[in-house]
């Protein structure tokens, strides 16, 4: 089974929880002044450390295809920076694909775990049990006062990043996501739409992640972000209450409109996906739909364009895909 | 009132914009002051989102800019001149934080203050824990302590915490 294929906890607001970490081996030199013969070798020396859990496997990215590359993207395995892959770029990932190690990416090193609902200290605990494989071989370049040594000054200290995708459509509609930005950025969290940095919040969904690296443990930064992420799951829940299940027939006709598209459109878009997604998904949790809030995410994830293509077997057009993405959403709606 | 922005809602809000320390106030209805805020908000983007790029590039122009030419110094293992570091907004490698370590300090107290790392540690590594990071864990003891009724041993880790918060 695959992380999205799980449970997880507080579906209902949490899609996934995840922990990465930036590390990078003494003696090479970062990004650009990295030469491609030094990746490789940094590739085989993590190959090396990992093959002591035989559950990991290897993959190179040059021997992908494109889609195969944006499909790793859109499950959430790899960060959208290796699509700007290295020669020696590469992935390590245990069997349920919940743990990727990338090479090449902004560090030398980044070790990440994710986890269906809320389960920060799951991942926590995931990310540094493969870290822990590489510490054992390979030494991190370290110092006493800055901790971890990142490319980037801002990942110095933990270098560790940890992240909630938070399900919020009535903060939304309600005007509300500026505020809580706000109240966010004060406490040291950042939001930012579901593919990170820069995107949309396509969906209603957020993604929401500590910024100080340096100065903070790596419990203090996975509490700190549990506890916002819980009030901001609190305001969630209680427009759901109102405005929902206590609410007009306005809200749970629009819910259900969608659920009708869903199950009977020819052609369906990207942009249309996620609005119907975030629709039913709600359906779905204030009770108005039966159904399981992991089965849509996965839903959702095999809609996006490159995984329709891997799962049609062919290189479709965009209209193409807007029938074969509509295809699926009927099959499993 | 009507608002200054839109000319059609009423005004309920007063904006106040200071741009190069010049204030200027505006009556706004709360649609037209909310926008004003998110605009600010991206005018100053090196704030609301640190990990933009090109942010460092502005952090480190200072002390960049204060170099002369015939002063560059390179990283011993890439080679790296900090003009360069500063151009790029990362650096070329880890003895890059040792070789331009003062002209690197700004830029990273604006970033995380005046912090020291307080986290885990490579194996084989033992870190030196800070006076708040013993404080804590004395505390730990000393709650555990109490529960058992250990009144020595609360006493001595009591005298403990006492001589940290006195050196601090």
């Amino acid at each position: 089974m695959f992380w999205y294929e799980y449970k997880g906890p507080e579906k209902d607001v949490f899609v996934s929880s995840r922990v990465r970490l930036a590390r990078n081996i003494v003696d090479y030199p970062f990004g650009e002044r990295l030469d491609d013969a030094c990746g490789r070798e940094i590739a085989e020396r993590v190959k090396k450390a990992l093959s002591q859990d035989c559950g990991y496997t290897f993959t190179e990215f040059s021997t992908l295809a494109e889609k195969e590359k944006i499909s790793l993207v859109e499950n959430h395995r790899a960060s959208p920076e290796m699509l700007r892959a290295r020669a020696f770029s590469a992935i390590a990932e245990n069997e349920e694909k919940s743990v990727s190690v990338l090479i090449g990416e902004e560090d030398h090193i980044r070790i990440q775990a994710i986890r269906s609902g809320l389960d920060l200290s799951g991942a926590r605990e995931a990310c540094f049990e493969a870290e822990g494989l590489i510490d054992k071989n390979e030494k991190f370049a370290y110092s006493e006062k800055l901790g971890y040594l990142t490319h980037c000054p801002t990942n110095l200290g933990t270098g560790m990043r940890a992240s909630v995708m938070m399900f919020l459509p009535m903060l939304t509609r309600m005007g509300r996501m500026e505020g809580v930005r706000q109240s966010l950025h004060k406490i040291g969290l950042t939001v930012r739409g579901e593919s990170g940095e820069g995107s949309a919040a396509r969906g209603d969904l957020y993604q929401i992640s500590n910024r100080t690296t340096l100065g903070v443990s790596e419990e203090e930064i996975i509490n700190n972000l549990n506890e916002a992420a819980n009030a901001v799951a609190r305001e969630e829940r209680a427009l759901r209450e109102k405005y929902i299940t206590n609410g007009t027939k306005d809200s749970e006709d629009r819910i259900m409109r969608s659920l009708g598209i869903m199950k009977y459109a020819r052609i369906v878009d990207t942009q249309e996906l996620y609005r119907l997604y975030s629709d039913v998904r709600l359906g779905i949790s204030c009770g108005l739909i039966k159904g399981d809030e992991s089965e849509l995410d996965r839903l959702l994830i095999s809609c996006l364009p490159a995984n329709l293509c891997i799962l049609a077997g062919a290189d479709l057009s965009a209209s193409e895909r807007d029938i074969e993405r509509a295809k699926r959403l009927r099959q499993n709606a | 009132m009507k608002c200054n922005r839109c000319n059609s809602k009423e005004a309920s809000v007063l904006y106040r914009e200071i741009i190069n320390g010049k204030e200027t106030r505006y009556a706004l209805c709360p649609d037209c002051a909310a926008a004003a805020q998110k605009e600010s908000a991206f005018s100053i983007p090196k704030l609301s989102d640190p990990f933009g790029d090109g942010l460092f590039e502005s952090f480190f122009a200072p002390a960049a800019s204060r170099l002369k030419k015939r002063e560059e110094k390179r990283c011993s293992l890439c080679g790296a001149t900090f003009r360069e570091l500063s151009k790029q907004g990362k650096v070329g490698c880890a003895e890059c934080y040792t070789v331009f370590a003062d002209e690197l300090s700004q830029t990273i107290t604006r970033l995380h203050g005046n912090a020291v790392h307080c986290g885990k540690a490579p194996e084989g590594v033992v870190r030196e824990m800070s006076a708040d990071e013993k404080i804590d864990a004395l505390e730990k003891e000393l709650k555990k302590a109490i529960e058992s009724e250990n009144y020595e041993e609360c006493a001595a880790i009591r005298d403990k915490i006492r001589a940290l918060r006195q050196g601090q």
